[in-house]
């Protein structure tokens, strides 16, 4: 299981840096590096969480090194995402975020009809749609996201756009098995299962605080 | 021997003539002989020139000295009526006072003079001569006595009158024994005024010694004895308070003991009545719960005038339709301080799935791992009576539908038809309706919203074990270990009774058909 050592006091130091350099760079409008730095964060919670545990840590992630898969999302700790969510919602005005993310997601769960065989390939997650990840083919949107570097990098973007490098950055192998290019940045069809981890995860937190 | 004193009366207002003078003169002879004891007195004119002729300004005469008093008062009285500018002079045996004025006030002081005697020397000096012998014994020996006499007969003073300086000199009581009584009186009732302090009010009496102190200077009773006496009154004094403090404080006690007697029977009666009245709003509750979870609002108002009427604290109210509503809508206990009213409201209403959203919240809560999934290793940590109330909840409202009991007793029919650990957990699933048979290119997981979120649904297919998935939006799946660590830990927590025959357990072929028939 994912120990939680996200209180441990080197952690926290550190993670005050890195959290003040976040607001830094979302002040200055940098919102590329802002992103990269974000996802280094889960990154690095990840990774706490399985050396927390060190004898569990090969059995679960064997081949790879940790990357933000289905269940290292379901275990990232809720102090931190409401960290860093707090801070691209202070700088963006509520625009970017997870919360603004989650808020997307879960109107799209009302609409969104559901079928388990079809969805991945005909039609795309009305998510992906609502928050300008897709590739954009002639008059309709096709179920493959756009290359990490073409997203737009501004609050001319469509609400929840950004943080989006969480999802992007997996493995190569995974990316390929998603119908991408092995370049572990993106194109290909998005994986709903990690979406809705994050978003279900992202969910459970905001119960916890409450 | 009476002492004569001259006296002489002459106006020297400037402003009188001399008609008016003799006019004067004549009013003031008349006054005075007006006085007792003064008509036999001859008064003499006192005559001067004025405006060529002889005119009366004054008279002179002699009185006894007695008189002077009745004198003095009859001319301030005089000057009081009319002011006039007067010349008086008396002449007390080697004594001459003068006095010029026209203020009565002026007479007054020499009237006081007058009054103590002390303006005439015999009385002064045998005054003196009488207290220094007092002082010295508090009584006057005879041969001191005889003394005094000598210097009387020596001054010209009477025997009466000598008599009575004796008796000033020697202060109201004339012997020593007498003295004695006097101070043992005094001092007796000064000590039953104390013991009456003593009963108002405790420990505000003062030691009566220096007030008596002086009394014996007064008295000139020799300290030593005076003392003695004293003391002797203190003792009968001070066993006396003892005793009576000793009585008080017994009776102080036995009044205690009465009024908390009395205190804790009118307690009783209290709390006997409380009670009641606890009951009584109980049953209120009661009856005002018995149609919904939350009284109307006229029942609210009837509820909230009956705690003002009975006296119930609002703590004490609330205390008690919590209870009530616990015991109509089915307890809400947790041991990891989790509140479960939100999961029953929920299933009162019949949402199915929001109650099952509401119950993995209430799960992760519970399990206090920062919303974590529950996994295998972390299961056994949610508290039996937690689970115990969650599955309480979905049983009651579900009409024994759902639970975790009733899925355990899907799992334990599967148990008994499925031999192979794999295909018997495929079985459960399925049984649960929350899976369909898999195919070569479908595995048969259904996504989380397909679920069947109604009272139609398989018996146990609520509540899912949702809190298990880190992901859920494109299929319900739930892996083999978990699954396994969730039974076991169910069975712990609440474990089914220990006899079942298939026989006894027709649901479960039931069930098992009906996933299967969803299936194909």
């Amino acid at each position: 299981m994912l120990s939680n050592t996200f209180n441990s006091p080197t952690f926290n130091s550190h993670l005050e840096e890195s959290l003040s350099e976040l607001s830094l760079l979302l002040d200055e409008e940098d919102w590329e590096a802002a992103d990269r730095l974000t996802a280094d964060l889960l990154l690095d919670a990840v990774v706490q969480n399985y050396s927390g545990e060190p004898g569990l840590s090969p059995e679960t992630e064997p081949r790879h090194r940790p990357h933000l898969s289905t269940e290292a999302l379901a275990g990232l700790p809720c102090q931190l995402l409401h960290a860093l969510d707090d801070r691209w919602q202070r700088a963006s005005g509520g625009h970017f975020g997870f919360s603004a993310q989650l808020q997307v997601y879960a109107a799209t769960l009302e609409t969104i009809d559901f079928d388990p065989a079809l969805r991945n390939w005909s039609t795309p997650h009305p998510f992906f749609e609502e928050v300008g990840w897709l590739m954009l083919l002639s008059l309709r949107p096709v179920g493959f996201l756009r290359f990490y570097s073409w997203l737009d990098f501004d609050l001319e973007a469509p609400r929840g756009h950004l943080p989006a490098l969480w999802y992007w950055r997996v493995p190569r192998i995974a990316s390929l098995q998603m119908g991408g290019f092995l370049t572990g940045q993106g194109g290909g069809f998005g994986d709903l299962a990690r979406l809705d981890a994050m978003m279900l995860r992202l969910s459970r937190c905001h119960q916890l605080g409450g | 021997m009476a002492q004569n004193i001259a006296c002489l009366i002459k106006f020297v207002d400037p402003q009188l003539k001399h008609d008016e003078l003799d006019t004067e003169v004549h009013y003031l002879t008349e006054d005075l002989r007006d006085l007792d004891g003064m008509s036999q007195i001859r008064f003499d004119p006192i005559l001067e020139v004025r405006d060529a002729a002889e005119t009366r300004v004054g008279i002179r005469f002699f009185a006894h000295s007695d008189l002077l008093v009745s004198i003095l008062r009859r001319l301030r009285d005089r000057l009081y009526y009319k002011p006039l500018e007067t010349w008086f002079l008396f002449q007390i045996s080697d004594l001459n006072l003068q006095i010029r004025t026209d203020q009565a006030e002026d007479l007054v002081d020499l009237m006081a003079t007058a009054q103590s005697g002390l303006l005439f020397s015999p009385v002064r000096d045998y005054l003196a001569e009488a207290e220094t012998y007092s002082r010295t014994q508090g009584e006057l020996s005879p041969t001191e006595l005889d003394n005094l006499n000598l210097l009387r007969q020596r001054l010209g003073l009477s025997a009466e009158q000598a008599e009575l300086l004796n008796v000033r000199a020697v202060g109201p009581y004339k012997t020593q024994a007498e003295k004695r009584r006097y101070f043992d009186e005094t001092t007796a009732a000064e000590f039953s005024r104390l013991r009456q302090i003593d009963a108002d009010q405790p420990f505000a009496a003062k030691d009566p010694w220096p007030v008596l102190q002086e009394l014996a200077e007064n008295l000139a009773l020799p300290i030593p004895e005076a003392e003695a006496i004293y003391q002797q009154h203190r003792q009968r004094y001070d066993e006396a308070k003892l005793k009576t403090e000793q009585q008080t404080a017994k009776t102080a006690v036995d009044a205690s003991l009465v009024a908390e007697t009395k205190a804790a029977d009118a307690h009783q009666d209290q709390v006997q009545q409380a009670r009641e009245h606890l009951e009584q709003y109980l049953s209120l509750c009661r009856q005002a719960m018995a149609n919904s979870l939350y009284p109307s609002e006229f029942d609210q108002g009837r509820l909230d005038q009956a705690r003002r009427l009975w006296d119930i604290s609002i703590d004490e109210a609330l205390t008690i339709e919590i209870a009530v509503r616990n015991e109509l809508y089915g307890s809400l206990e947790s041991a990891a301080g989790v509140d479960y009213s939100r999961l029953r409201d929920l299933l009162l209403q019949q949402a199915w799935q929001e109650a099952d959203m509401e119950t993995e919240a209430v799960i992760l809560k519970a399990l206090d791992r920062d919303m974590q999934p529950v996994t295998a290793a972390t299961v056994q940590r949610l508290p039996a009576i937690d689970l115990a109330t969650i599955d309480a909840l979905w049983n009651r409202y579900s009409n024994k539908r759902f639970g975790f009991r009733a899925q355990q007793q899907v799992h334990r029919s599967q148990q008994q038809i499925q031999q192979d650990d794999r295909q018997q957990w495929l079985a459960f699933q399925q049984a649960l309706g929350w899976r369909e048979p898999p195919s070569l290119f479908y595995q048969g997981y259904r996504p989380y919203h397909d679920l069947d979120f109604s009272l139609e649904a398989p018996l146990g297919h609520l509540p899912t074990w949702r809190w298990c998935c880190p992901s859920l939006s494109d299929r319900y799946c739930l892996s083999l270990d978990v699954m396994a660590a969730v039974i076991h830990h169910l069975s712990l927590c609440m474990p089914l009774d220990p006899v079942p025959t298939p026989a006894v357990d027709p649901t479960a072929p039931t069930v098992l058909t009906g996933g299967q028939t969803r299936a194909v």
